[in-house]
């Protein structure tokens, strides 16, 4: 196919797969209870209510998508879940073990038209499984003509084997959701399948299954050499069509569109089956478990019972990982549920992950810009961000940093780059806000100064009985009457809170209240949107919306990781 | 404290990257104690100890905890670059002082390791050399030059280095090739290399020199094949060097500024080129950045060596260099992800 294309940088990282690759994807036996968490959804069942499996708790909530149950049985509690990702209420389910369905109406996907199916997608409350738990309805429904379908089956994360034992048990229906897909997005020129040359059985899976679909388009499987962050969506992006995703934009910028095989196999269920997503791939793995595994996890499930299941030995675990050992955050409470974007759980040895060295001072070897997939230079935004130089920040490209953790990962001198690299990115992300919001406050001002001049003016004008010959109404509404001092001063008063307020703490709290107003504003604008508006605007809305969630998020978890006093910077470096 | 992705580490430490470069230095000092007697190994603990000593002192000073830093081999790399950098039979003190101003005034004045704005080593070299010229060019001619037993054994090394009988030439010491060079006293350059012992046996940049220099080549690929450097700065400053060289080739007139050859082979070129330069803390941080250091720097040795007032200068240029460096920092940020003339063929990213 098309010519070696590559990313920059990028580490070679021991797999450890085997463990967890070697067996068949396990069905657990039913929890004794399911934790399902509703956000802001409004449940449609009561406490002691009898469901069914596939049937609908809740009507989707702000985050747009409904919850279904994952098992008969019946609603055992609503209950405040405090330590869940996201706090909010959420249903407990005790299953009756008839695993009894609710009523399922398959109907053959291609006697159906596009906005039938969307919806469908959109019922059936699929997100991208991959990890980013974006709504797929949204990324089937592009702004933009797509020329690429990309599918992600890299899973280049150590220790992670879901997606690859789902291709060599599942290949028929990702093939078959990756035609579906393909529909949706108007039928691109080409599908490209990009898979990490450690999975040959999963790749031989896939081309089988596309020989036996004998699909007139080009669709390519291509298998890369293993290099993490290969599997991130703007290096695969990069690797298979040789175009960079803009910054601050999205693949479909540049006519790409780009799936997890998990997330295929879903579209298939949920279209050919009429399937609600209520289980996924849970990659169990570490030398803490003895039998490291992948299992068909119902949603809610707890995460110690799949650890049971594989035979956990606490003793022995340094970490708990939810997600890998690269970007995986760490669980302290192994009751936390399997969500739609859990796809492993690291249950890691000292020996695997020891602990982190005590962090020394930077000495600008530059491996970290050599690994770097963004092209960023890690030493520079460390330097910069330990002196809160905003302004150079941005001029690095602070935020088009993805969090990979390949400079940490080489850091000679141990220093937890990425940590400093999530605060910065707040810092800054809460400082264009409040620029925003007062260049905002400026505009209303000048307009206020404004029409308070024209009063007085015509006040004056009218004493003088003059009322009426004037031009003054003339006058430009935003005539800048005194307004400049004040404007300076608040983004003044900005910029000192910004630098001023304790490290780490204060700008987490700006970033979440900013995401918040964000959200409750696009939310009202979600809403007020009337039957004419196109889908292109809702979802434009509706991913600008995610966005703010994400970040929203990010925030209330590092706010909850803090400490509950402030501390100093955790690194050595002196200021 | 937070425990934060990546939880996983490649295990390589600031100590090994130190202890690498310790190691790629070794092929270069060989042939230095092969030609030159084994006073270097001498300049080489004395400074090395010294640096180490100081460094110690002033982590205590600051009240830091001086076990980890101690452990990178920061300070022992400086003092070993100086101990190679010094004449081997200069007096002890020059050692001492050398390593003492490295620590305490080129590096932690600045904030320490990754924050001092000159190469510790180099700055001390040059205020070695600005302050104490005659000491600092007493170099003895190489072994093959010498008749047999002139050039001291350890023991003589070790009583001229501590009594202090280095002023006065006895027999032993000899100009440098790039001294020859500056005081050709106008001869053209083949008649005087074939005048001059240094070059008779058809040696390029002089016997000895060239070999001192072909070792501290071997260590820098070295370097490279560790990829504890990059090859931007080396190969731009030797490629500087090598241009700037036959740019001013006249084909060998008594005015000659020196063959090529002579440029990469002689003096501290190659040591400079792998060893200094390459220096990360005080140079640009992004590859072009590098490259245009490098370039820079080799077009400055070349010229201190052909019109400025001292026979080397890579440490001048390489200090200089170091004062550039942050502004190279400023106009060379790469492009990053994204911000390319990549294609975007649909248009603008929303918002
Ligand atoms: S941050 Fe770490 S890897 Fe990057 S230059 Fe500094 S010491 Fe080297
Ligand atoms: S975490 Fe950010 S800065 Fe570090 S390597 Fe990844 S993209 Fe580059």
């Amino acid at each position: 196919m098309s010519p070696a294309r590559t990313f920059p940088g990028g580490i070679l990282l021991p797999a450890h797969k085997h463990a967890s690759s070697a067996t068949p994807i396990r069905t657990p036996a039913l929890p004794p209870e399911l934790f399902l968490s509703l956000g802001d959804a409004t449940p449609l069942v009561a406490v002691g209510d009898p469901v069914l499996k596939g049937q609908l708790l809740a009507a989707a909530g702000s985050d747009g998508l409904p919850v279904h149950a994952p098992t008969s049985g019946h609603v055992a509690r609503i209950e405040f879940a405090p330590r869940a990702e996201v706090p909010g209420h959420r249903a407990v389910l005790i299953p009756d073990g008839a695993e009894r369905w609710c009523e399922r109406t398959p109907v053959n996907p291609a006697t159906r038209t596009l906005p039938e199916l969307l919806a469908a997608v959109r019922a059936a409350g699929i997100v991208g499984l991959g990890g980013g738990g974006f709504p797929t309805d949204i990324k089937l429904a592009p702004t933009h003509p797509i020329d690429t379908l990309v599918i992600n089956g890299m899973e280049c994360e150590p220790y992670i084997t879901a997606d690859d034992r789902l291709m060599r048990e599942e290949a028929g229906a990702i093939v078959a959701g990756m035609r579906l897909a393909a529909r949706l997005l108007g039928d691109p020129a080409r599908i490209l399948v990009g898979i990490e040359d450690d999975k040959p059985e999963a790749a031989a899976a896939m081309t089988a299954a596309l020989a036996v679909a004998d699909d007139p388009r080009e669709i390519v499987i291509v298998v890369l050499p293993s290099r993490y962050p290969a599997g991130g969506e703007r290096q695969l992006i990069q690797l298979l069509t040789g175009r960079q995703v803009p910054s601050g934009g999205l693949p479909r910028d540049v006519g790409v569109v780009c799936f997890n095989v998990g997330t295929l196999y879903a579209l298939h269920r949920a279209l050919a089956l009429d399937e609600p997503l209520l289980s996924r791939i849970v990659t169990i793995a570490g030398g803490a478990c003895r039998e490291p595994a992948n299992y068909r996890a119902l949603l809610g499930t707890p995460v110690a019972h799949l650890l049971a299941a594989s035979s956990y030995q606490p003793a022995r675990c340094e970490q708990l990982l939810l997600g890998g050992p690269m970007m995986g955050i760490p669980l302290d409470d192994v009751q936390a549920p399997v969500t739609k974007t859990t796809h492993c759980i690291l249950a890691a040895t000292a020996a695997e992950l020891p602990p982190a060295r005590q962090p020394q001072p930077c000495i600008r070897c530059g491996l970290c810009a050599d690994v770097c997939p963004a092209s960023l230079l890690p030493q520079q935004l460390l330097r910069h961000a330990v002196a809160r130089d905003h302004r150079q920040l941005e001029r690095h490209h602070l935020l088009d940093c993805i969090d990979c953790g390949a400079c940490a990962y080489v850091c000679p001198s141990a220093i937890p780059l990425v940590d400093h690299y999530r605060a910065a990115k707040a810092e800054v992300r809460a400082l264009r806000a409040e620029r925003g919001a007062a260049d905002q406050a400026r505009r209303r001002f000048e307009a206020h100064q404004a029409r308070v001049a024209r009063q007085s003016g015509e006040r004056s004008a009218r004493h003088a009985g003059l009322i009426g010959t004037s031009a003054d109404h003339d006058a430009p509404a935003s005539a800048p009457v005194d307004a400049a001092p004040v404007a300076t001063d608040l983004l003044e008063q900005a910029l000192a809170r910004a630098g001023a307020a304790t490290p780490r703490r204060a700008p987490l709290e700006r970033a979440l209240s900013a995401a918040e107003n964000r959200i409750a504003q696009l939310e009202t604008q979600l809403a007020a949107l009337d039957a004419t508006a196109t889908e292109a605007q809702r979802n434009g809305l509706r991913a600008r919306l995610e966005q703010a969630r994400l970040d929203g998020d990010l925030a209330r978890q590092r706010l909850l990781a803090l400490p509950a006093e402030p501390s100093p910077t955790p690194d050595g470096n002196p200021q | 404290m937070i425990t934060s992705a990546p939880h996983a580490h490649s295990g390589l430490t600031t100590g090994t990257v130190m202890q690498r470069v310790l190691v790629a230095a070794l092929p270069g000092i060989a042939a230095m104690v092969w030609y030159f007697g084994p006073g270097t190994l001498i300049q080489i603990a004395l400074a090395g100890s010294a640096a180490f000593a100081a460094e110690a002192m002033v982590l205590r000073l600051r009240g830091r905890p001086p076990g980890p830093t101690l452990a990178d081999g920061s300070a022992l790399v400086t003092g070993v670059l100086i101990g190679i950098a010094l004449p081997p039979l200069a007096p002890w003190w020059l050692a001492i002082a050398g390593s003492a101003f490295a620590i305490l005034v080129a590096k932690h004045p600045y904030g320490g390791l990754g924050y001092n704005l000159f190469n510790p080593a180099m700055a001390a070299y040059a205020a070695l050399l600005v302050s104490f010229p005659d000491a600092m060019s007493q170099w003895p001619g190489p072994r093959p030059l010498l008749s047999d037993g002139t050039l001291p054994g350890l023991v003589d090394s070790l009583q001229r280095i501590f009594t202090g009988q280095h002023a006065a030439p006895d027999g032993f010491t000899m100009a440098t090739p790039l001294d020859l060079f500056r005081h050709n006293s106008g001869l053209m350059v083949q008649q005087f290399q074939t005048a001059h012992p240094l070059f008779a046996r058809g040696d390029l940049a002089g016997v000895g020199w060239e070999t001192v220099n072909l070792g501290f080549l071997a260590g820098g690929v070295y370097l490279l094949a560790r990829r504890v450097i990059t090859w931007h700065a080396p190969v731009a400053m030797l490629a500087a060097l090598v241009l700037m060289a036959l740019l001013c080739n006249d084909g060998g007139s008594s005015a000659s500024r020196g063959p090529p050859s002579l440029h990469l082979f002689s003096g501290a070129t190659m040591l400079g080129a792998f060893f200094i330069v390459t220096d990360p803390v005080t140079t640009a941080a992004s590859n072009r950045g590098r490259l245009l250091c490098g370039l820079l720097t080799g077009v400055l040795v070349f010229a201190i060596r052909a019109w400025g007032g001292y026979s080397d200068g890579v440490a001048f240029a390489v200090l200089l260099m170091n004062l550039a460096a942050p502004l190279i920092d400023r106009i060379t940020v790469p492009r990053a992800y994204g911000h390319g003339r990549a294609r975007q063929h649909h248009g603008a990213p929303p918002e």
